[in-house]
């Protein structure tokens, strides 16, 4: 059936008559090219919504302080709150069973940076070793902050790729001296937080070390903690209790939403997870109708060509073509179009994808690529169904006496 | 419905023979039969030798290639095919290389003097050189018989004669030929005119 000569058969029966396997192309292109995209569409969506975690670990949540917005027992709206050591040292020892790590933060914007000749103003974080896990933070040099940094109150930087850029090009900066607000301080790695310059324009010092020669107190901004393997609905709990506790103890009103907040992303994680499955849901009912709607019109298609070419396959018939020969005829021909038209609406689809992630760019949409395999699959299905829509004419074909297709109308 | 009522005929080997009758009286019945494109019921069939009943359709496309070339009244020749094409097309059913198609098509299309038209398609022929296409294509596989159903049926009388000689020439290197024609003239020029009538036969 494979041969050289019937493939030139084929070939020449394709390019004397091209307009009926260009309309067959077409719908098999057109199917293809719309679930290549549609997948593409999708997978840039969850993509989005993954990379919007990847900057923090999606079993975690964080606590941060603000300005009160209501008076209560008897004080001001309006007021700072602080956290202290106390507070985090109090909720790490009260919630050891579910909290298995967390970190305290605190930070200052601005502060001035010099590495050799080079200068630079920088935000400057206080840490413990923890916030590596909890921000998924990469380190591209050296090593991240230790429990040693940390006891002994060390001073010891991470220091942010894009610091790292402008200040020390390129090159070996692991064990060398920066002077951060005047104090130096050895460099022992350097980090990278995704795309995004303002978490790679940081640098992260021991939060003891911080607090020992940047700030007057022991004031702490933000906790971030580990949930471990709790289920959501505990994390919810946890966040209450949390909240309350702090409540409390720095007397804020507890309807005032400003003056502390907490940022489940547990929570936020299970909202995107259902976003993710409604895509998918959609997505795939899309491409189902799209594949079906492809399958009849190849099938219509193949059918309206057995019927305009019944006296061709009449007149092959009477030569001598035996019913295995006229079907592998018409199933050569179909299989051929829709590999090829298949594969030329996936490139399309493939293409436009380029086309569109190279000019959109939105935080919820990333890299809607499609992988290999789904569009093989797609592919397969499809020629699969061109062959199947192809047998059904081509078996009548075959059963048609030549004496039939021969009458003269 | 019964066509043919009671069919006894022998057509020898070589002979040029026609099969006369109006519309109805079951000529083209009789010959899809001898051409092995319908089945018959009752009664039996056999060419060189070999029983022609309830073939298979494969086997009767092999039986088809080896013994049989046909001629239509509308030519049949597939219209995106050039001349040549046209004639090697029943080689190709008989896995002959295309090479070796293409040299034995040229050496037909010479001997019906059409080989300057090898490349044309039937589109840009004349009736008379379609037919002639036609019957170098009959002739390709060297069959035993040709089939020619009403072949100058589409054809003027100047034409008609032209075809016929031809036709009269195949049969002169051995083959048998049989005509299906409902023209006198035509019929008078064949060596034996078998008349139907109501499905039997009434002269042979």
């Amino acid at each position: 059936m494979f041969n050289r000569d019937s493939w030139i058969e084929i070939l020449q029966t394709i390019l004397k008559n091209p307009l009926r396997y260009i309309l067959t192309g077409i719908s098999v292109a057109v199917g293809i090219f719309i679930l290549v995209f549609l997948l593409g569409i999708s997978a840039g969506l969850t993509n989005g919504a993954a990379s919007m975690f990847g900057k923090i670990a999606i079993n975690s949540m964080s606590v941060e302080t603000g300005r009160t917005s209501l008076s209560y027992q008897g004080t001001k709206p309006n007021r700072r709150i602080d956290f202290s050591n106390y507070d985090f040292t109090k909720i790490k020892t009260d919630h050891k069973d579910e909290i298995p790590f967390g970190s305290a933060f605190e930070r200052i914007w601005g502060i001035q940076m010099n590495w050799g000749n080079e200068s630079g103003n920088y935000s400057l974080a206080g840490s413990n070793s923890s916030i590596l896990e909890l921000l998924k933070l990469d380190v591209l040099q050296g090593r991240f902050l230790n429990m040693n940094d940390e006891n002994e109150a060390k001073k010891s930087v991470v220091i942010g790729v894009d610091v790292y850029k402008e200040l020390c090009k390129e090159g070996e900066v692991v064990g060398t001296l920066i002077s951060i607000g005047g104090v130096q301080f050895k460099i022992v790695g350097v980090f990278k937080r995704g795309e995004n310059r303002w978490n790679n324009r940081r640098c992260f010092i021991p939060i003891q070390t911080f607090h020992k020669l940047f700030s007057p107190t022991d004031r702490i901004d933000e906790f971030y903690l580990s949930t471990g393997d709790l289920a959501v609905s505990e994390t919810v709990e946890l966040e209450e209790e949390l909240m309350s506790f702090l409540q409390t103890r720095h007397k804020v009103n507890p309807e005032d939403d400003n003056a502390i907040t907490t940022n489940n992303n547990n929570v936020e994680n299970a909202k995107y997870a259902n976003i993710g499955v409604g895509i998918k849901a959609f997505v795939f009912v899309i491409g189902l109708m799209t594949l079906v709607s492809g399958i009849i019109g190849i099938s219509n298609i193949m059918s309206i060509v057995v019927k305009e070419r019944t006296r061709e396959l009449g007149i092959r018939k009477a030569l001598g073509a035996t019913p295995r020969k006229i079907i592998g005829l018409i199933l050569q021909e179909s299989l051929l179009i829709t590999v090829l038209s298949g594969f030329l609406g996936m490139i399309a689809g493939i293409l436009v994808l380029e086309l569109v992630s190279y000019f959109i760019e939105l935080e919820y949409f990333k890299n809607p690529s499609i992988d290999f395999n789904s569009a093989m699959t797609a592919l397969f299905i499809l020629i699969v169904s061109g062959v199947i829509s192809g047998l059904v004419p081509a078996v009548r074909a075959a059963r048609l006496r030549p004496i039939v297709a021969l009458r003269d109308e | 419905m019964q066509v043919l009522k009671g069919i006894d005929l022998n057509i020898k080997s070589g002979e040029l023979v026609s099969i006369m009758g109006s519309s109805g009286s079951g000529k083209s019945t009789l010959l899809n039969i001898l051409g092995m494109l319908d089945n018959y019921d009752v009664g039996s069939y056999t060419l060189d030798g070999k029983l022609i009943k309830d073939l298979s359709e494969k086997k009767a496309a092999i039986y088809r290639s080896q013994f049989l070339g046909f001629v239509f009244q509308s030519f049949n020749l597939i219209n995106f095919k050039t001349a040549w094409e046209n004639v090697s097309l029943p080689l190709y059913y008989q896995k002959v290389p295309r090479s070796k198609r293409k040299e034995l098509a040229l050496q037909r299309l010479e001997e019906v003097g059409l080989l300057d038209w090898a490349e044309h398609l039937p589109s840009e022929m004349s009736g008379g050189q379609k037919q002639r296409v036609a019957i170098a294509r009959a002739l390709i596989a060297d069959p035993k018989v040709i089939l020619a159903d009403e072949p100058t049926g589409a054809l003027d009388s100047v034409t008609s004669m032209e075809v016929l000689d031809l036709l009269k020439k195949v049969n002169a290197t051995g083959k048998t030929v049989i005509i299906v024609t409902h023209e006198n003239e035509i019929a008078a020029e064949t060596e034996r005119i078998i008349r139907l009538k109501d499905g039997r036969i009434i002269s042979s």
